[in-house]
């Protein structure tokens, strides 16, 4: 059925592309500026912004002083802290519920959430935090050190089936009581000292647990309602949470709207009464409702790609890095694959700047995988843009001009700009080493049961990071890493990320880390292509709003001037 | 009448039938699984969540299992993709909302098709003919994600009279609905409107000529009496018998713009549950759909006796 629907989508996309085209065509310097009716205004609406952009686009913003409306793309899957797995449900989950440290304003250590302030022992492996007293559920009921406990507890109980349950294993005993070598609940190093001191061990040295904690698997339910409706505690007529806001209204694919939680510590700094995000699939409908003034920022959408040209030159639109890599994994069981000089041959003909300048959106070209990120500084490498070197190790790897050299099958899942960059790459590798890659563009289910197979050549590849911490993006290349999906393994890489996880020393753990990321570019199954970007609009009246590496934005901290 | 019914309902039930099964075996040979995503989940997370769908059992008895919930129970599950809800209270808030647009442009078909068709058949050969039936060419041709945006271009963007996206439904009132409903009601309806007139076209040149309407002419009747009380009648049946198949067409027809006006409706999970592996909501939106289909069908066949007297079952 898939396969039926899926050229009648492409189609609609292609149309739609068709008349973006169209329409930006109309805005050129030859037809004078369209002059917009404003629609009258509308009851129980503040004024409304307008803005003026340098091609003569308006935006009439009707959100309202006091409200925040954002799009997301696509239906959240759950409420539930503990279920969750995607960047629609954070987006609002983060403002209902509050864990116990948060996502700071911009870029930033977190900061206090529920803990008013925490220790960490001299070995690095234990975190006393203290619980604020005024903290409280929605319902009036304290926020307590075992409500922490018990949320834990729940993600790492197999009936709940809760898809991020590995983000715990940090915690000792957390695996080993999960898949169930140590059923005894006690064995899992939580513990509640007294109703606002909590105690975690973590099974071994692990600076991001900080980030953890603001992570969305790691923030608290409430154990009364959750216990009596299992499945549907999380309607707006049922949820207690203990964050900012509180859910009001889930209408299926239509928008969810949350208030002010009556009960929250941090009420009177709360600028923002209401806040909606609506779900909208495609990125060219989002941006009519923003053009329109229905949106305050696009949220979790990307801006269409065919717009960037036209967006770039507004006011309202805004670059920011973004914590995941774009790259090419190379399965390292096909025989030429296998030979690193011929891994290496194929990254050193690939020159990332002539692919960045027409993909846009701010992305950067990198040959690293870890993006900046704290106090890491990336490895750096020499396999870099370089036609001559490349000829000379493909001949020594005995396939002088691209003579003998098997044909490359390159697999991507079917998306534009994906194809756009294979095609770039495919005449680079033709042009430079005279190897000739065959296109596969694979549905993303399709593509991602290859990967996993095996069953693929070369593969087009994105990972985003789920914490601050170079080990998010070195930890799946160890040996039989379920995200490792190149059959690539090595010893030595495999000894530094252990003894990273060992060391105490924050300097020599980042050392460690360095020479590790040093090895996977030097002889790993990785061709880093480039660092990912977010491009967006924003109201300019939105003040609290600053760039963040994983695009978290918390509602908590925005004000509108208007 | 009654056993020609009966009849068709009881094949309908193994229509069904048939379609359940097929489906259920099809959607599992689809490579890949509900719980895929680019991060993989551990072993041990994934056994459990399968555990917990039943996905770990042979697929006999899984599908013994799903026939069981939906013929004793008219259940389907939960949805796997959206674990805070079932597939029944997915489809019940989707069903509304795309018979609504459905309605909504099957009025609009006929508001604009039956006139440009009478219009067109009493003035055949003329420029006024050749106009509307142009138009309605391009209607037939033009499909709804080039039509889709071009509105939206027009009236959203450029006169601003209506929403581009945004469905409230009929929650805050007429105004509100008809400024987000209508464009995506238009870009459906067109394609109907424009098969509607050639319709009442052909039934109209058919009509024109026959001897009751010579005879009606030949007592003087005015020309307005004689087209309105007594061709019109017998013009739309062929549009009437079109009007069961149309709407079955436009419940399943609105995937495209439902997507291109963010309309919360069937069309959306028709499409998305398939690759989102969503296994039961899948079935749902299949069997909803070919229940919808067979329904109408058989409703249609039995207007036929009613609107023409030659066409019996007995």
């Amino acid at each position: 059925m898939s396969r039926r629907a899926a050229p009648a989508l492409d189609a609609a996309a292609i149309g739609l592309m068709a008349l973006a085209i169209l329409a930006t065509g109309c805005r050129s310097d030859r037809s004078p500026p369209i002059e917009r009716r404003s629609p009258p205004p509308k009851a129980g609406q503040t004024a409304a912004a307008t803005d003026t952009a340098r091609d003569g686009a308006q935006t009439t913003f009707e959100t309202g002083k006091d409200r925040f409306v954002f799009a997301i793309g696509g239906e959240p899957e759950t409420l539930d802290p503990g279920r969750a797995r995607g960047v629609n449900e954070n987006k609002i989950i983060s403002n209902l519920f509050e864990g116990l440290v948060e996502v700071p304003l911009g870029a930033g250590p977190p900061v206090p959430g529920v803990a008013e302030r925490w220790q960490r022992s001299e070995d690095g492996r234990e975190y006393t935090f203290h619980l604020r007293k005024d903290a409280k559920w929605s319902n009036g009921d304290p926020v307590t050190a075992e409500d922490f406990r018990y949320s834990w507890m729940r993600v790492l109980d197999k009936s709940l089936a809760a898809p991020y349950a590995d983000m715990l294993y940090v915690i000792e005993g957390a695996r080993d009581h999960y898949e169930g070598r140590n059923p005894d609940p006690e064995s899992v190093a939580i513990t509640v000292v007294d109703p606002h001191t909590l105690k975690v061990r973590l099974a071994y040295v692990a600076p991001f647990f900080l980030e953890l904690c603001a992570f969305y698997t790691y923030r608290p339910v409430h154990r009364a309602t959750v216990e009596a409706l299992p499945d549907r505690w999380t309607r707006p007529e049922h949820i207690v949470v203990n964050g900012p806001y509180t859910l009001v209204e889930w209408s299926l694919n239509q928008r969810l709207r949350a208030t002010q939680n009556p009960h929250y510590w941090g009420r009177d700094a709360l600028h923002i009464r209401e806040f909606e995000a609506l779900p909208i699939q495609e990125n060219t409908t989002m941006l009519t409702v923003y053009e329109g003034g229905g949106l305050d920022w696009n949220g979790s959408l990307d801006l269409p790609a065919i717009k960037i040209s036209t967006l770039e030159r507004r006011p309202d639109y805004h670059v920011n890095p973004y914590l995941g890599v774009y790259f090419y994994r190379y399965n390292v069981t096909r025989e030429a694959l296998a030979d690193n000089r011929v891994r290496q041959a194929l990254a050193m003909a690939v020159d990332r700047e002539a692919i960045t300048t027409v993909i846009k959106m701010g992305i950067t070209p990198s040959a690293t995988m870890v993006p900046k990120m704290g106090a890491y500084v990336s490895a750096g490498t020499d396999v870099r843009f370089d036609p001559k070197r490349a000829r000379a190790l493909l001949a020594e790897a005995g396939y002088p001009g691209g003579e003998g050299f098997p044909r490359m099958q390159v697999l991507y899942n079917t998306q534009e700009n994906h194809k756009r960059i294979a095609e770039m790459i495919q005449q680079m590798w033709a042009r430079h080493l005279n190897v000739q890659a065959d296109l596969e563009n694979q549905e993303w289910k399709v593509y991602l049961k290859s990967q996993r197979d095996l069953d693929y050549d070369i593969s087009r590849s994105g990972w985003i990071g789920d914490y601050l911490d170079p080990m998010t993006f070195l930890g799946m290349w160890s040996t039989g890493n379920g995200n490792n999906n190149t059959g690539w393994s090595d010893k030595e890489y495999d000894g530094l990320l252990e003894r990273a996880r060992h060391e105490g020393d924050e300097q020599r753990r980042l050392d460690l880390l360095r020479q590790a990321e040093g090895i996977l570019l030097q002889r790993g199954p990785v061709l880093p292509i480039y660092h990912y970007a977010r491009a967006y609009l924003l109201n300019p009246a939105v003040e609290g709003f600053e760039p963040h590496p994983l695009d978290l934005h918390p509602i908590k901290y925005i004000r509108k001037t208007r | 009448m009654v056993r020609f019914i009966i009849r068709r309902l009881i094949s309908s039930v193994l229509v069904l039938f048939v379609i359940i099964t097929a489906s259920f075996f099809v959607m599992k040979v689809a490579p890949g699984g509900p719980f895929d995503a680019d991060r993989k989940l551990p072993d041990e997370v994934k056994k459990n969540i399968e555990a917990k769908y039943h996905l770990d059992k042979p697929l006999w008895q899984q599908y013994g299992l799903q026939m069981k919930s939906i013929v004793l129970h008219g259940d389907f599950g939960p949805s796997m993709k959206y674990p805070d809800r079932t597939v029944n209270e997915i489809l019940a808030d989707g069903l509304p909302v795309s018979m609504l647009l459905g309605v909504q442009a099957l009025i609009i078909a006929l508001i604009i098709g039956l006139p440009a068709g009478l219009i067109s058949g009493l003035k055949q050969n003329t420029l006024t003919d050749y106009t509307v039936m142009t138009g309605a060419m391009a209607g037939v041709s033009v499909p709804n994600f080039v039509l889709g945006p071009l509105l939206i271009w027009i009236f959203a963007i450029q006169f601003q009279w209506f929403d581009a996206a945004n469905w409230h439904g009929l929650s805050k009132g007429l105004g509100p609905h008809i400024a987000t409903s209508f464009l995506p009601s238009l870009t459906l309806g067109m394609y109907f409107a424009a098969y509607i007139a050639r319709l009442t076209r052909g039934g109209m040149l058919e009509i024109i000529r026959q001897d009751y309407i010579g005879t009606a002419r030949a007592k003087g009747l005015a020309e307005k009496v004689v087209v309105m009380r007594h061709a019109l009648k017998g013009a739309i049946i062929p549009v009437v018998s079109y009007l069961g198949p149309a709407f079955a067409a436009m419940l399943t027809g609105s995937v495209v713009i439902e997507k291109i006006f963010n309309i919360p409706g069937l069309g959306t999970h028709f499409v998305n549950s398939a690759f989102n592996r969503d296994y039961p909501l899948v079935l749902g939106t299949i069997v909803l759909y070919s229940a919808l289909l067979v329904l109408l069908n058989l409703v249609v066949d039995v207007l036929y006796t009613v609107l023409d007297p030659r066409v019996s079952y007995d």
